[in-house]
């Protein structure tokens, strides 16, 4: 342990923490707008210096170790003088526009300037020239508001390994973004868009489909159906002051329903839907492999993540059979709304649009893949973020604290606790194994609560194995097969798990990949900051939502049963075959 | 007067057999091969209790048939107890049970089917 004071308060950290990490510890708030937990400190933005008596210099807090007996001042005329003329610098190039900017009076920059009391603009000088790069359907960059902090490129290389986005040049000519300073759409992004949830300023969003959405509210010819994804529940009610981890289902349902959205459904229900044709896909692989001795592509891969699912195209096309062919919830939703739903309706799937409520930006890219028009139009008409939701609901001047709760309608917004834990790392495999294991053996996964305690948790790779004993009939050919499972979350991870498969060192039956840290609760839709402790608590409320229903597994949804009775007939049937699953492209990597 | 039961399935062999219990045990049977033929004889003989099988012409022909029976003014009083193979020559993984919103029927049972449930769950159900 190491003791130091900071601002006089005497501190005892862990080895090998820095000072602001020691000035957290002490209850002193040091400002940043580079730094990001748990990562290698970026040191670019210098607004976190801090005076170490002894040192010459100011240093910055968030890369400075903290050292025995160390006496820090964070509050001294000297520190405040410096952070003024950094943030003053930086506003100076800063495409200011803050009143129109889409994170106005949710910028860590405006909140600093304010913090520092910082009323005018002290130096005026050449800015950034403007560079709008919308060349993908689910990111916008703009390079005149960026401040060159860099916690996209760490983001972008260290955890998701995708390298899309790096620093070029020096000084007031640095441009942070693709190679040559080129469009987005010319290298190799799988649009995952943590970038954008860790960017402190407005210069990468998302693509934004308010206004799409708001036109077919206001078409009287469209039936506006809406689904709401898992992760949303559990992290809209930051943007309305209640703290992470707050669960706001009914009240969403009904800011959706004054919305003006005539039917109200729930992604949860097709994410029972991918665990019954999922987890049946996994156990023909296995039949496959143990009792037909036919060649199969195993491990098989989860298939919900579209960035996940663009990672493996461009990086690892050479895998793609591994991938499970279902579609994502998003997707199999979107197909069954214009056909299924349509049919009991009597709309055709041209007077139906379909909105969802996502936690993630690549969805926006998934829906207008052009293969995802089983219904024989986009499937998916707009997708809109946790953060985009939260703004219609500002615009339409609905008072969200004061709503009361409502229930999602029924047949497509009927789920099981299986569908929430999709949110976070762990939950798909878990879902899949609540189906798997009790199809196979005839007795509910044995385990307290249902959990499978192995695989939950932030641990970047999970493994578990279980031997399945006490086989049904059926499935006796999976007597004492010991089935071993992996899960990871953030592409970096994914990697490792592959590097594994791939020099022999382990090997799996069945992998979870989730592409954002945390799984969809810290997608790079979410409001901004997503640290550890709030991926926790977001974690919590979902597991709290699991635990609180009564349908615990999917295959006890009795809506499943009505979907697969009235329509579909059987799980990889013909219908299940053009609706719910689909098929994946070899991609170059640039 | 006997209960009339109409018996609908597209294996003759199981129509066979069932009916030859049922007349043992007192019942009047009229049979149907599918049911389309099934649902014409309900409207005609106007049973106390239909049998139906789920897949006949296509996979979900019994689930098609017990809404329409439910949703014709002359038929929607005919109770239905469903006999199905389904769960197990699709390899589901659930059973299917009665459901107001779209299964409106009063029990399903699952083929094999053993001759002392059906004959209990026919009383149950016309007595």
């Amino acid at each position: 342990m190491t003791t130091l004071t900071i601002n006089d308060i005497s501190v005892t950290v862990p080895e090998g923490g820095t000072v602001l990490a020691a000035a957290k510890a002490a209850g002193v708030n040091i400002p940043t707008l580079c730094y990001l937990e748990g990562l290698d400190a970026i040191g670019a933005c210098r607004v976190c210096v801090v005076e170490v008596e002894g040192a010459k210099s100011l240093v910055a807090s968030c890369s400075m170790p903290a050292t025995e007996g160390m006496k820090v001042h964070t509050n001294t005329p000297r520190v405040r003088k410096a952070r003024r003329t950094v943030v003053e610098l930086l506003l100076s190039e800063h495409d200011g526009d803050c009143q129109t900017c889409e994170r106005n009076e949710d910028c860590e920059l405006q909140e600093i300037a304010s913090d520092l009391g910082i009323t005018g603009v002290t130096y005026s000088g050449e800015r950034t020239a403007a560079g709008i790069d919308a060349s993908t359907a689910a990111l916008v960059r703009n390079n005149s508001k960026c401040i060159k902090c860099r916690r996209c490129v760490t983001v972008c290389n260290q955890i998701q390994t995708v390298g899309a986005l790096f620093p070029q040049a020096r000084g007031f000519k640095t441009v942070i973004g693709p190679a040559f300073a080129s469009t987005l759409d010319s290298v190799t992004c799988v649009q995952c868009g943590q970038c954008a949830a860790v960017c402190p300023v407005g210069a990468i969003v998302e693509q934004s489909h308010i206004q799409r959405t708001w036109d077919a509210l206001d078409d009287k010819n469209k039936t506006v159906v809406v689904q709401t994804a898992p992760a949303v529940r559990a992290a809209l009610g930051e943007c309305f002051g209640y703290a992470p981890g707050t669960l706001v289902t009914g009240k969403m349902v009904s800011a959706l329903r004054r919305l003006g959205f005539g039917t109200v459904f729930d992604t949860n229900f097709t994410a029972d839907l991918t665990i019954i044709e999922e987890g049946t896909e996994l156990l023909m692989r296995l039949k496959k492999a143990l009792v037909d001795k036919q060649p199969v592509a195993l491990p098989q891969f989860t298939s919900c993540s579209p960035g996940w699912i663009n990672y493996m195209e461009h990086f690892h096309p050479d895998m793609l059979a591994t991938l499970s062919t279902c579609k994502s919830p998003q997707q199999m939703f979107g197909a069954l709304a214009k056909t299924y739903w349509a049919q009991k309706v009597g709309k055709k799937p041209e007077d139906i649009f379909v909105v969802s409520i996502m936690p993630c930006t690549a969805k926006k890219f998934e829906s207008q893949r052009p293969e995802m028009n089983a219904s024989g139009m986009q499937d998916v008409d707009a997708v809109l973020t946790t953060r985009e939701l939260a703004r219609m609901i500002k615009q339409a001047g609905i008072d969200f604290t004061s709503l009361p709760d409502d229930a999602f309608d029924k047949v497509m917004g009927v789920s099981s606790g299986a569908a929430d834990i999709f949110a976070n790392t762990g939950g798909v495999m878990e879902a899949a194994l609540r189906t798997a294991y009790e199809i196979v053996t005839g007795r509910p996964l044995p385990f307290e609560d249902l959990h499978v305690v192995p695989i939950a948790g932030l641990e970047g790779v999970k493994e578990a194995a279980l031997t399945i004993t006490g086989t049904v009939e059926d499935w006796r050919f999976l007597e004492n097969v010991t089935l071993k499972v992996a899960v990871a979350h953030g592409l970096g991870n994914a990697q490792k798990v592959i590097d594994r498969i791939k020099s022999g060192e382990a090997s799996y039956h069945f992998v979870e990949v989730m592409t954002c840290p945390g799984g969809c609760i810290g997608g790079g839709g979410q409001p901004r900051l997503t640290s550890n402790a709030v991926r926790k608590e977001r974690i919590k409320a979902i597991y709290k939502e699991d635990e609180s229903k009564k349908l615990r597994k999917s295959h006890d949804n009795p809506k499943i049963k009505q979907v697969y009775g009235e329509f579909l007939t059987i799980p990889l049937g013909k219908k299940s075959h053009h609706l719910l699953h689909t098929s994946y492209t070899p991609k170059e990597r640039v | 007067m006997k209960n009339k039961i109409a018996l609908v399935d597209d294996d003759v062999d199981f129509l066979d057999a069932t009916k030859n219990l049922l007349e043992a045990k007192g019942y009047a049977v009229v049979t149907a091969t599918s049911g389309e033929e099934g649902y014409q004889k309900a409207k005609a003989e106007a049973p106390s209790l239909m049998l139906l099988d789920v897949m006949m012409g296509h996979d979900s022909e019994g689930f098609d048939i017990a809404r329409k029976l439910s949703e014709d003014p002359a038929t929607k009083n005919i109770p239905v107890i469903m006999l199905t193979g389904i769960r197990k020559a699709m390899k589901l993984p659930f059973s299917f049970e009665p459901d107001q919103d779209w299964l409106p029927v009063k029990a399903v049972l699952e083929k094999p089917i053993k001759p002392d449930e059906l004959l209990k769950r026919i009383k149950e159900v016309i007595g």
